[in-house]
């Protein structure tokens, strides 16, 4: 599963959606419920754990994978 | 998205032609980061900034605080200093944020003379009643029903549970000396409330009347104190409207 495949799953949007902008100030549904348990399905996937400085950084699908990166997690690859 | 550099402020789509400012003021042991979706359902002319208190653990980016004046007052110059030139202030604080976003208004009006053009307070008393709610913080009663909301195991029941350390210092904040209301802010002041509201009785948010002597109302609805997680998209929509 591709990282946009998990925002997507979590968010329970169509993968049409999730752009690299994509963030909770522009979906609706990226709710602060939405981002909790979309950490704990990063954690999960990845095998990573988010310090509160990561976690309040998840802004966007692009910070998402720029943290991810800076983690060393290979992101577009099957967790 | 912006951070100030102190940490204090969070913008989740700065907006320099934003013509006010909506600086929300987070309950009790939360994070400056569960405001962010607001800004997809406020409208342009409103930008969104959230407030992250201190005290959040070792990991927190700001200061540590001890006393409530002194993160008033830090919290209040953070807001001065990062304020654009015209654009308006709107405060809004659910539960303990309510308690923050006066102390904040106060401080405004004797440091810097302005206020907020309105403030909005949800589910919380009047300040000298916050004691009411402090107490019912340090209650196991209090741990269960926050806990209750979600099933055991899930991130959003664990989350609640990593924020109990937080809630208990804001409350120890919240509890100390605030000076008595004296003079009365001059903005408009609208407080929100859940009819089942579990820790506020529904006349205690009429007590907010003598805070203002500009327009006041009171605006229930149904559901507890978390009435507005039932139905989000309504209460941004009213939000927006009350604006």
């Amino acid at each position: 599963m591709k990282i946009e495949e998990l925002v997507a799953n979590v968010l329970e949007l169509p993968l049409s959606l999730i752009k690299d902008s994509s963030g909770p100030a522009t979906l609706k549904a990226w709710s602060s419920l939405k981002h909790i348990q979309l950490v704990a399905a990063l954690e999960e996937a990845y095998g990573v754990t988010l310090t509160r400085h990561e976690i309040q950084r998840l802004t966007s699908l692009a910070e998402v994978r720029r943290i991810l990166q800076q983690k060393s997690v290979e992101v577009g690859s099957t967790p | 998205m912006f951070i100030s550099p102190d940490g204090w402020l969070r913008f989740p789509r700065p907006n320099e032609h934003a013509i006010a400012r909506l600086l929300c003021f987070p309950t009790a042991g939360a994070e400056a980061f569960v405001y962010d979706y607001w800004a997809a359902f406020l409208p342009e002319s409103l930008e969104l900034c959230s407030i992250e208190l201190p005290n959040r653990g070792s990991e927190s980016e700001t200061e540590q605080y001890k006393e409530l004046s002194t993160m008033i007052a830090a919290l209040a110059e953070s807001i001065l200093r990062h304020s654009r030139q015209g654009q308006k202030l709107i405060f809004y604080g659910f539960c303990l944020g309510a308690f923050w976003a006066y102390e904040v208004a106060c401080y405004l009006r004797g440091h810097a003379g302005l206020q907020p053009v309105q403030l909005i307070v949800a589910g919380f008393p009047a300040p000298h009643l916050r004691s009411t709610i402090t107490l019912q913080m340090r209650t196991t009663a209090y741990r269960q029903l926050m806990t209750s909301y979600y099933p055991p195991g899930t991130p959003q029941h664990n989350y609640v549970l990593a924020r109990f350390p937080s809630m208990i210092e804001d409350a120890d904040l919240a509890d100390q000396y605030a000076p008595p209301l004296e003079t009365p802010l001059h903005c408009p002041l609208t407080v929100i409330g859940g009819w089942q509201d579990q820790f506020v009785k529904a006349e205690h948010f009429w007590s907010w009347q003598q805070y203002t002597t500009g327009n006041f109302r009171v605006q229930m609805f149904e559901g507890d104190h978390f009435f507005a997680d039932g139905y989000q998209r309504e209460f941004l929509q009213a939000l927006t409207e009350w604006l």
